[in-house]
């Protein structure tokens, strides 16, 4: 059967199809609706890295099958690593989510900017590209954590937490002789819940809910 | 500050730092609700909305939160419902029947029971909500 469709990548998150095994990028754009072709930057995501696809390069489906590509207006790349790897974008910026999410990152490491001096880039921040030289971004095992607290946000160091520091979170003035605080926990590590009682510790993780209430010791 | 008699629901998924009167922020992603206590004293009411602590029911006149909050450790030893958005003030109890009523809640909340002591917790709840009015 001559008409077969048998490719198929993905273009800004989109699936589109084509029967031909070799393609260029400029195939690419015009498939993708992408007019004119010259306007737009194409970056194919692979394995952990990322580079730029001119517009007459070819394509090969049989080695690269499932590729994906990001589009970008513009007429300019920009390199910087991941891990030591060679990455390509077509914007001047890059958001910590598309870092993660596009070098498969665990939500769980912080990524960290090489030049500014081991500067933390945070989970909701993003990196400039279109500076001096290339920018080295790393992943590592982060130090701090950021829990819930009765509905609000606390950064605090990774390690295990006692039932009086997580109290002392909530209330700053915690009275241990006057007062018993009942604390729960929901999305633990390893999804552990509970609750959390004096003389108990606990591993705290990103994202973890502590919920503290107040009563008498009577 | 004076007293309120009525909650407005707010869903937010972080609880603001500083609360104002008369506002119940509901945070169902941090699975806790907070509010500043109804007699105006300035005290922050926290309560956790996991099944051994608090259940919160959404309604279209207002949030009813159930156990009642007793604020017997606060300097005003408020002891109030929340009903449908308002405050119902009841009288004040002491530390014990507040637990209590907790513990039968999280009792029912086991699920099925046995009928004896189903028939056993109708009981204690028609007392309970009897003594509280
Ligand atoms: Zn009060």
């Amino acid at each position: 059967m001559p008409d077969v469709t048998n490719f198929t990548f993905k273009l800004d998150g989109r699936v589109v199809a084509t029967n031909d095994a070799i393609i260029s990028g400029r195939e690419v754009r015009a498939l993708g609706g992408l007019d004119p072709a010259s306007d737009y930057i194409l970056i194919q995501i692979a394995d952990r890295t990322s580079r730029s696809i001119g517009l007459e390069e070819a394509i090969d489906f049989r080695e690269m099958p499932h590729s994906e590509f990001l589009s970008f207006q513009g007429d300019r790349a920009f390199s910087f690593t991941v891990n030591e790897r060679g990455w390509e974008w077509g914007s001047a910026t890059i958001s910590a989510a598309d870092i993660y999410r596009y070098a498969s990152i665990d939500e769980d490491l912080e990524l960290i900017l090489d030049s500014a001096g081991d500067t933390v880039i945070p989970a909701d921040g993003a990196v400039t590209l279109g500076g001096q030289g290339v920018e080295r971004i790393r992943s590592r095992e982060a130090k701090t954590v950021v829990i819930k607290v009765n509905g609000r946000s606390r950064t605090v160091p990774r390690r295990k937490h006692s039932y009086r520091e997580i109290a002392l979170l909530a209330y700053p003035d915690a009275n241990f002789e006057k007062f018993k605080y009942t604390i729960t926990y929901l999305k633990g590590v390893h999804g552990a819940e509970g609750d959390l009682v004096e003389g108990e510790n606990i591993e705290v993780k990103n994202g973890m809910v502590f919920n503290v209430r107040r009563s008498d010791k009577s | 500050m004076a007293r309120v008699d009525c909650l407005t629901t707010v869903f937010v998924e972080d609880i603001p730092e500083q609360l104002d009167d008369g506002v119940l922020y509901v945070s169902r992603q941090c699975h806790v609700a907070l509010h500043n206590c109804a007699c105006g004293c300035g005290e922050e009411v926290s309560t956790p909305l996991v099944p051994t602590e608090y259940d919160l029911v959404m309604e279209d006149e207002g949030a009813s939160i159930w156990p009642s909050i007793g604020n017997h450790d606060f300097p005003c030893g408020s002891h109030y419902i929340v009903k449908r958005g308002r405050i119902h003030w009841a009288g004040k109890m002491s530390r014990e029947q507040i637990e209590a009523g907790r513990a039968y809640d999280r009792l029912l909340k086991r699920g099925a029971q046995p009928k004896g002591l189903r028939a056993i917790l109708a009981w204690i709840k028609r007392l309970w909500i009897k003594f509280i009015g």
